[in-house]
């Protein structure tokens, strides 16, 4: 048991450090730890993820079998804690404009527990740690999602969240009940090997429950209602988080479990019906209704709804199909193109903090001429995400993942994937061209010049920056050498085990 | 003697996150959306007991600590949120909370 705590030691370190600035906060009240600190815990975590990394080699679990050790493990934390750097990196010199500066203390706590949660959750080797983890992330997000005390939509996006959110994860438990009644183990290993030979109502009824609870997390259709409101409402720094590490890490837990639990045959027949439908939905309702959004926040949540249809259709791939690494390859994509798009989307909105419509599309006109670089970097992010080249990475996600989904005979699926991608260019284009092209009204006529000098504006902070120019070299050299990563991915899918 | 009443306390904890269910879609105000989001965990933990003595072994029931233990900070969390609301917009009913639409 001792023997395994080296194992967890990028745990140890954010969740102490979590309660570290937590206690720390009380006594030097807003003046220290501060967001510099926080990063300085999460480097510190990222680095002993790549110390114990060799340990993570060998396929096992540790503690009695209640978290897995082993290369998928090792590589989706170290996913999650450099997100968590970048984002944190990305908000740091917005907090104020947010309105987190009275609590910084306590946000920087809960976002160190939200990124302990994340890495339980996707370590989770047993149905109660996988809850537990899920639940830690989940409650210091609701948390963190209304930590703009005095602006309204946050708390409402706060309550929204934290409601539906408790709501999918009751169902989550009544399946992990289940599956434990008809099986007798809570452990992913054993539950493979105990399942019934065919499904039996008691098994199919906690698939289900529990399906619904993953997809509830990943944002997938028909329960991606929330993800709008919640991304739309909360503050900024932590949108970025919930689009980029939280959805990493349901994306990742539900790829296990669907394909190393309940892989077998009899298995993949009853839930690949259900996954078949809900990513038709959510490609189709998550494009098209990204097309009448205004502000580009909730237009950005969409398409992230959308990109979880993607993903879903790679999860009918399993095994020699390849889906698992397509849908790993188009998850570090996503995470990056995404978490680049919303980066700029701060910069933009910081200026009109006071009003309700920050984030409006109008804000984005003439961007390009008074901020070249940032209205080129949103315009490959933006690319990227539509699957348009020069966003290689994007388009190379993208074919992957509707490759693997025709190898396994779901040509209409991928048919559908293709006519949503195409849609998708029209709300993303139309952001470019809105920088780029759209005239000022005193050119067309009418208004006053002042408008022109409100346009285009934007506040970039050093860190913000930097995050940026790192995302899109980022996104650039997926494009460029796509081959490093996917066949890094490929090697997390040892033939034998998943 | 030994006969297995497991199924009947399945049947309740059905019976009781159904409840929870319809009461949380139903009722609009958030605290007692609040009290059905606990009543469905609890039907879950009677569902975990049950479903241990039907298995044999007591790993249900070990998950019945825990989840209690979730279910207080889901409470505390939760009623802070509301709180948060309350203070913004002066109500606890979700439907006034409708600021973020089209």
């Amino acid at each position: 048991m001792m023997t395994d705590l080296p194992l967890i030691a990028p745990l140890l370190v954010v969740a102490g450090g979590s309660l570290l600035v937590l206690l720390i906060d009380v006594f030097l009240r807003g003046r220290w730890p501060n967001v510099s600190a926080s990063i300085g815990v999460l480097l510190l975590a990222l680095v002993s993820a790549v110390v114990v990394a060799p340990e993570y080699l060998s396929h096992g679990t540790a503690f009695s079998g209640a978290l897995f050790v082993d290369p998928y493990t090792s590589f989706i934390s170290a996913l999650v804690i450099s997100g968590s750097i970048l984002c944190l990196l990305m908000g740091k010199e917005y907090l104020e404009g947010e309105g987190i500066s009275e609590a910084k203390g306590e946000y920087i706590s809960l976002y160190l527990m939200a990124t302990a949660g994340a890495l339980v959750f996707v370590a989770a080797a047993d149905l109660i740690t996988l809850f537990l983890g899920l639940e830690l992330m989940s409650m210091a997000l609701y948390a963190l999602c209304g930590a703009a005390l005095y602006r309204s939509a946050s708390a409402e996006a706060a309550m929204k969240y934290f409601f539906l959110g408790s709501f999918s994860s009751a169902f989550l438990l009544l399946g992990i009940a289940f599956l434990y009644g008809a099986t007798g183990t809570l452990s992913l290993l054993e539950l493979a090997s105990a399942l019934p030979e065919s499904p039996t109502g008691l098994v199919g009824i906690g698939i289900a429950l529990f399906l619904v609870g993953i997809l509830f997390k990943m944002g997938a259709a028909p329960l991606h209602f929330w993800a709008p409101d919640v991304y739309q409402g909360s503050p900024t720094s932590v949108t970025l988080y919930m689009a980029s590490v939280i959805k990493v890490a349901a994306v990742a837990v539900g790829l296990r479990v669907f394909s190393l639990t309940f892989g077998g045959a009899e298995y993949y027949e009853l839930w690949s019906r259900g996954i078949w439908i809900a990513a038709v939905l959510t490609i189709v309702i998550g494009n098209l209704v990204a097309i009448r959004q205004r502000s580009v926040k909730r237009m950005l949540a969409y398409s992230s709804v959308a990109h979880a249809g993607y993903m879903l259709m790679g999860f009918l791939a399993p095994g020699e199909f390849g889906g698992g690494p397509a849908v790993l390859f188009y998850l570090v994509a996503y995470a990056v193109m995404t978490l680049g798009a919303f980066g700029v989307v701060m910069a933009v909105s910081a200026r009109y903090q006071d009003s309700p419509d920050s984030d409006d599309i109008v804000r984005f006109n003439l961007l390009s001429r008074k901020r070249p670089f940032l209205a080129a970097l949103m315009s490959l992010f933006l690319l990227s995400l539509a699957g348009l080249p020069p966003g290689m990475a994007g388009l190379l996600g993208k074919f992957y993942v509707f490759n693997a989904a025709i190898r396994a005979e779901y040509v209409g699926l991928a048919l559908i994937g293709v006519l949503g991608s195409a849609i998708s260019c029209y709300y993303y284009l139309r952001v470019i061209v809105a920088m780029y092209f759209v005239p000022s009204p005193s050119q067309a006529g009418g208004a006053t010049s002042s408008y022109e000098d409100d346009c285009g504006e934007a506040i970039v902070a050093m860190p913000l920056a930097g995050t940026l120019a790192v995302c899109g070299v980022l996104t650039v050299l997926l494009g460029l050498q796509p081959s490093a990563l996917f066949e890094a991915v490929e090697t997390l899918f040892p033939p034998n085990l998943y | 003697m030994n006969y297995d009443y497991s199924a009947y306390y399945v049947l309740l904890s059905l019976v009781l996150f159904t409840i929870g269910t319809v009461g949380f879609i139903v009722r609009k105000n958030a605290i007692v959306a609040f009290m059905c989001l606990e009543l469905m965990l609890n039907a879950a933990n009677i569902a975990f007991v049950a479903l241990s003595r039907r298995v044999g072994n007591l790993d249900g029931e070990i998950a019945v600590f825990f989840v209690m233990a979730v279910a207080a900070a889901e409470a505390a969390v939760g009623l802070a949120i509301v709180i948060a609301l309350f203070r913004n917009l002066e109500t606890t009913e979700s439907s006034d909370a409708m600021e973020l639409r089209l």
